[in-house]
């Protein structure tokens, strides 16, 4: 295999794994499922790409724009999500996903609706577009790094012991003064704003988004799989997820994406269960084992 | 007219949503689990339906198979899956059901290739004329299916003693052990019957959609829109849930958009989830019970 195959695997693992760090932060801290994060990835992703091809917008700032989209609209969501909890959360999050990816193929005017938006610029450190792939690299190193270390120095802190206890049990934490409905939306935007800036860069490395390919339901799942594999609840156990699920993803896809449509997500499906039954707190569990 | 035609289709459409909505609701009342793969087994039963066609049996025919082989295909994964997931975390049961789900939709896409496959069958496109109003054959058929099923569960539930068990178990499922109830039987007894009622879902769809491997995403989808409208556990609030789903879907998609007639009643849910997440007709509470 060429380094450059490499390289792109290289990208992938670690922009997911700051992706799915980001979702860890919500589902893992505050024990909210959310299957709706391709919605932020889109927001991001859009954000950051229509700021850069109609209105000549460096993604340096279009990146930080659409994190602040995304975690208003987390914000709004979660609001409207606080008498739900449990799997109501996760089908709330579905449907806002739905909603927001339907909403983005309907307003042609200014997403360009299916046909989806190409960054055509040269190659240029202000415009965030590389020749090579190192550069990329690093990017994505750079905000795994940034979202794993905000998860850790974030479980030291009030908000992280908050968080915690309204997974344990909502309504007991309540009741000694945690503000959890205050903890959820802040969880919420934190998560999604770190996620807008994963599609952001995904946006940048591909130089093509469509609503399909930054909101489909699939990478809602996505961050969901790599952390549960990975390990639910610790800060490293999405970067350790993503080094084993996107690798064998992009391997799988290649040797039998042509003729084998479905097997690749087949053995996603049965993996997924598998873990979930024999190793339910993820393959970090291994390693900690003492 | 128009308004009354539309108004009709939706109804129709309405009692195909049911349909699958009834089962999604039993499991969920009793297992307390949110079944991912509920509109999966729907696409197995289309594909098994068409499959049989494919070799003489008409699908109306084919309820005689297609049924047992669900139920008998429920009963599996409740027995092999599901059960070690009922004492597990959240997020477990959330996530067997949704691996399961992609699993079988991915196989279907493996055997069955991405084709958009459909029947052909004399009454296809029959409609009779009623009050200057036009309804569909099959799905008019669809739609009384769905009542004498709905119909007869309900009875079962009400009148028997094993439906009394199963009510007693959704109730509360330690007290109901603890009454000599057996919860293991109960529970695969549900997930059987939530499993048949797809594959008879499946038979009355075949000569009216095309299946292909995500067919079930867009029904479990409205489903679930349903379930959560009439209420968790209840069962003629899936009843009224999926009418009222099937005709705000045509309603909006003639009067606004149809890319938007999905949006509208993803907001209904939203909206119902935001305000009343037990639903119309839900028992008060009843979105936390079992959560724990």
């Amino acid at each position: 295999m060429s380094l450059n195959l490499w390289l792109d695997i290289a990208f992938m693992t670690l922009v997911w794994a700051g992706i799915a760090a980001a979702w860890n932060f919500l589902a893992g801290y505050a024990g909210q499922f959310s299957l709706g994060h391709a919605a932020f990835l889109g927001i991001g992703a859009y954000t950051s790409s229509l700021l850069l091809t109609r209105a000549a917008l460096t993604p340096w700032i279009g990146i930080a724009a659409g994190a602040f989209i995304a975690a208003a609209v987390a914000a709004l969501l979660a609001a409207m999500s606080l008498r739900t909890r449990g799997p109501f959360f996760t089908l709330m999050t579905i449907a806002f996903a739905e909603v927001v990816r339907i909403l983005s193929m309907y307003f042609k005017g200014l997403t360009n609706g299916s046909e989806g938006v190409i960054i055509e610029l040269p190659a240029k450190l202000s415009s965030m577009i590389f020749d090579g792939k190192w550069p990329y690299v690093a990017l994505a190193a750079l905000y795994a790094a940034l979202v794993i270390g905000l998860c850790v120095w974030a479980r030291r802190t009030k908000l992280g012991y908050s968080l915690l206890s309204v997974r344990e049990d909502e309504d007991a934490a309540r009741s000694l003064g945690v503000s959890s409905y205050r903890m959820r939306i802040v969880a919420t935007a934190i998560s999604a704003a770190c996620a807008a800036v994963g599609g952001s860069l995904l946006a940048q490395y591909t130089l093509f988004i469509d609503p399909d390919s930054t909101m489909s339901f699939m990478l809602s799942v996505q961050p969901a799989l790599i952390t549960i594999v990975g390990g639910l609840g610790n800060a490293f156990g999405p970067l350790l997820g993503a080094a084993v699920v996107v690798p064998l993803g992009e391997l799988l896809r290649g040797a039998f994406g042509g003729g084998l449509a479905g097997l690749h997500g087949f053995i996603y499906g049965v993996a997924l269960i598998v873990i979930l039954l024999a190793l339910p707190d993820g393959v970090v569990r291994v390693f900690l084992r003492r | 007219m128009l308004v009354l035609q539309v108004v009709l289709s939706g109804l129709l459409v309405g009692g195909i949503y049911a349909l699958v909505a009834v089962g999604l609701n039993l499991v969920f009342g009793v297992l307390r689990i949110i079944n991912f793969a509920h509109g999966d087994y729907l696409m197995l039963g289309m594909y098994a339906a068409y499959w049989l066609w494919r070799h003489g049996v008409d699908p109306y025919v084919g309820i005689l198979l297609v049924v047992p082989a669900l139920a008998l295909f429920g009963a599996l994964t409740e027995r092999f899956l599901i059960r070690y997931t009922l004492a597990a975390h959240a997020h477990v049961k959330i996530f067997v059901t949704l691996g399961l789900s992609i699993a079988l939709q991915n196989l279907a896409l493996l055997v069955f290739k991405a084709d958009y496959l459909s029947v052909r069958v004399p009454y296809q496109t029959d409609v009779w004329q009623v009050f200057g109003l036009a309804v569909s054959v099959p799905r008019f058929v669809a739609f009384v299916a769905m009542l004498v099923a709905s119909g007869a569960l309900f009875l079962f539930l009400k009148k028997t003693d094993f439906g009394r068990a199963i009510r007693a178990t959704a109730q509360d499922r330690d007290t109901a052990r603890l009454m000599g109830i057996n919860v293991d039987a109960v529970h695969l007894m549900t997930f059987v019957i939530g499993s048949a009622l797809v594959g008879l879902a499946a038979c009355l769809m075949l000569p009216i959609y095309y299946v292909f491997p995500t067919i079930g995403i867009e029904f479990v989808v409205a489903a679930f829109v349903i379930v959560v409208l009439g209420g968790l556990g209840s069962l003629h609030g899936a009843l009224v849930g999926g009418l009222v789903i099937g005709v705000v879907e045509q309603l909006s998609g003639y009067f606004i958009d149809s890319t938007l007639r999905q949006v509208v009643y993803f907001v209904v849910f939203m909206l119902v989830l935001a305000v009343r997440p037990a639903g119309l007709f839900g028992q008060r509470g009843a979105e936390e019970i079992g959560l724990k």
